[in-house]
């Protein structure tokens, strides 16, 4: 027990280590692009890691947060001037405020029409962001988004402090993933989604704490929509397309839904996968999609989620017990 | 403490149940009993604030929880197990009992990103509080085991523990004898007679008939959803109502 639990701390040092180390390794200008965007990626997931994987409902409205996220950051910076903090900032509120709203209207369905009317407000929000070209520019995006503010000598001019900048906040999404996952906040997330008459039955507000999900989930999606802002200078309103929900729903199931590391191994993983495919041009998919099909099938728990699968299945152990197997001892001495 | 005053649901045009009208008194157990479909969980859900009743009014401890949600009625101390057992089943046993305990004093989402000293103490009560739940019951040795890899029995006992972490003064349980052998019945009986010694009010449905005779001290029986008897086991035993529902709609006296 012990030494598992080391092992796994002993993983997440040497991955802080290799971030910290990696704009160093990572020589080409463009790579080090990929790595930073599937950082800020990994931020998206970890916000629908907290409503799916924890809570077990399935928006597919995330990018959609996510581009609210992005375009706060690009309007207020570029046509307001404020500094990239304060619009990080407003986009936290914001992001907020839709996923507050969002949830109260959506949550109160559930499963699959869950997914169809988040779905739906994604592509609300998608469509808003290309007609409103008085406000967005529409289809060509926002351009020339200044870098985040200095803060005291540490500029964010190079891209490699702005990656560093990303990593303070995937860091956080990570920690505060692992902290409610171990907190009761957590035990009430994941109870609901196992059953939601039984977690009713024992106290837990079910639809409160749905709605904390969602609310968390757009938050995350919009920190990582306006690093994305800050970070590219550019924007458009693709972002917040459902493929990009879609490509951020891939990453959560193959890296493993639920778990902590789950998130970032899908996104860098998935990300490095598309960049090595690439050189296969149109046949990508070909490739792509058994490569999806076999880690599905073989790891429905993800990547991060082996370890827990190989200990449950040494729980149960070669042929289970039959029921009732196990003997009571106190209670016979009570009786 | 438990008053149920002209109480009626129905799912469409079907009246589960209708007009139903008793009431529990406090540190009492009540068997509610009746032939398969009579509407006897539907009468749990809806004092359980499961189910919305379309009619009539829940009275507990004088306070009229008509129509409120089961976290509520939970927070109020009401307590029940489900008539097909069911536990968190990728959780251990531990974590089961845990998410119970935390209607009592939890912690906010500051404390747990924050991880304050707050949440380390209440993490520390929350699993002795568990513990002592589990202990009660008798399975305090199974705590770290998945709840899903434990024997019927123990599972049906883990259901209850979660029912006690959640420190009710009304506790329904819905078959907790199901399935069980008559010396596990026994067993669960010994364990229910305790739940009344520390100061908890019991309702439960059973179809095993030993069991309401031993362990009521009142019985309501329900046929079509309505109440067709009330009383005493003795007299319910007797009641020609109550002979006629059994005789015509399939029995209960095999069982137990
Ligand atoms: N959610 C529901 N929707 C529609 N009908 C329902 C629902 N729940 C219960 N019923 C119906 O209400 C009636 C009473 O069901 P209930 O489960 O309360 O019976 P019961 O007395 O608990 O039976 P058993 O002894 O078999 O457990 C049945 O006819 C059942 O089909
Ligand atoms: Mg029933």
């Amino acid at each position: 027990m012990r030494l598992r639990w080391s092992f796994r701390r002993l993983a997440w040092m040497l991955a802080l280590l290799a971030g910290l180390l990696a704009p160093l390794a990572v020589g080409n200008p463009y790579y080090l692009q990929v790595l930073t965007l599937g950082l800020i990626w990994a931020i998206g997931v970890y916000g629908l890691n907290i409503v799916l994987g924890f809570t077990g409902q399935l928006s597919l409205g995330h990018a959609g947060f996510f581009g609210i996220g992005a375009y706060t950051v690009g309007l207020l910076t570029l046509r307001v001037g404020l500094s990239f903090w304060v619009a990080l900032l407003a986009a936290v509120v914001l992001t907020m405020i839709a996923g507050w709203l969002v949830g109260w209207i959506c949550l109160r369905t559930r499963g699959h029409a869950f997914a169809i009317f988040t779905m739906a407000v994604g592509v609300i929000i998608n469509l808003l962001i290309d007609k409103w070209d008085s406000l967005t520019n529409g289809q060509v995006g926002l351009v020339n988004i200044p870098a985040p503010n200095a803060i005291g000598p540490v500029s964010f001019d190079s891209a490699q402090a702005r990656y560093y900048l990303v990593l303070v906040f995937l860091v956080l999404a990570a920690y505060a993933t692992w902290a409610i996952l171990r907190s009761p906040i957590g035990r009430a997330m994941h109870a609901v989604r196992q059953s939601e008459e039984l977690a009713a039955a024992i106290g837990i507000p079910v639809m409160r704490t749905k709605r904390l999900a969602f609310v968390l989930s757009t938050v995350f999606a919009g920190v990582a929509g306006a690093l994305f802002a800050g970070y590219l200078g550019y924007l458009g309103p693709d972002v917040t397309g459902v493929d990009i929900t879609f490509d951020m729903l891939l990453y959560l199931l193959v890296g493993g839904m639920g778990t902590v590391a789950g998130p970032l191994v899908g996104a860098l993983l998935v990300g490095a996968l598309t960049q090595v495919l690439q050189a296969f041009q149109q046949y990508q998919m070909l490739i792509f999609g058994p490569v999806l099909v076999i880690l599905i099938r073989f790891f429905p728990g993800g990547l991060a989620g082996i370890p827990a699968g190989i200990r449950r299945r040494r729980e149960r152990g070669p042929n289970p017990p039959p029921l009732a197997a196990e003997p009571i001892p106190a209670a016979r001495e009570e009786v | 403490m438990l008053s149920v005053e002209a109480l009626g649901k129905s799912f469409g045009g079907l009246q589960a149940v209708q007009d139903v009208t008793f009431s529990v008194e406090a540190g009492s157990i009540t068997a509610i009993i009746g032939p398969n479909g009579a509407g006897k969980s539907t009468l749990f859900n809806l004092i359980a604030g499961a189910v919305r009743p379309t009619s009539g009014r829940i009275r507990l401890n004088g306070e009229d929880v008509t129509g409120l949600p089961a976290h509520e009625m939970a927070a109020r101390g009401v307590a029940r197990t489900f008539q097909s057992t069911h536990l968190f089943q990728e959780f251990t046993v531990i974590d089961n009992v845990m998410a119970a305990c935390q209607l009592r004093g939890g912690a906010h989402l500051w404390d747990a990103l924050l991880r304050t000293d707050k949440l380390r103490r209440e993490a520390g009560a929350l699993r002795e509080q568990a513990m002592r739940a589990l202990a009660f019951v008798e399975v305090a040795h199974l705590a770290d085991r998945r709840a899903g890899t434990i024997p019927q029995e123990a599972q049906k006992r883990v259901a209850l523990a979660m029912g006690i972490a959640t420190q009710p003064k009304l506790v329904l349980l819905d078959e907790i004898a199901g399935g069980l052998n008559p010396e596990e019945t026994d067993r669960m009986m010994a364990l229910i007679r305790r739940l009344v010694d520390h100061g908890m009010t019991v309702c439960f449905v059973e179809h095993k008939l030993r069991m309401v005779m031993q362990l009521a001290d009142q019985v309501v029986v329900i046929h079509h959803g309505r109440t067709i008897a009330e009383g005493t086991p003795a007299q319910v035993s007797r009641d020609p109502a109550v002979i006629e529902a059994y005789l015509g709609g399939g029995g209960i006296a095999a069982g137990g």
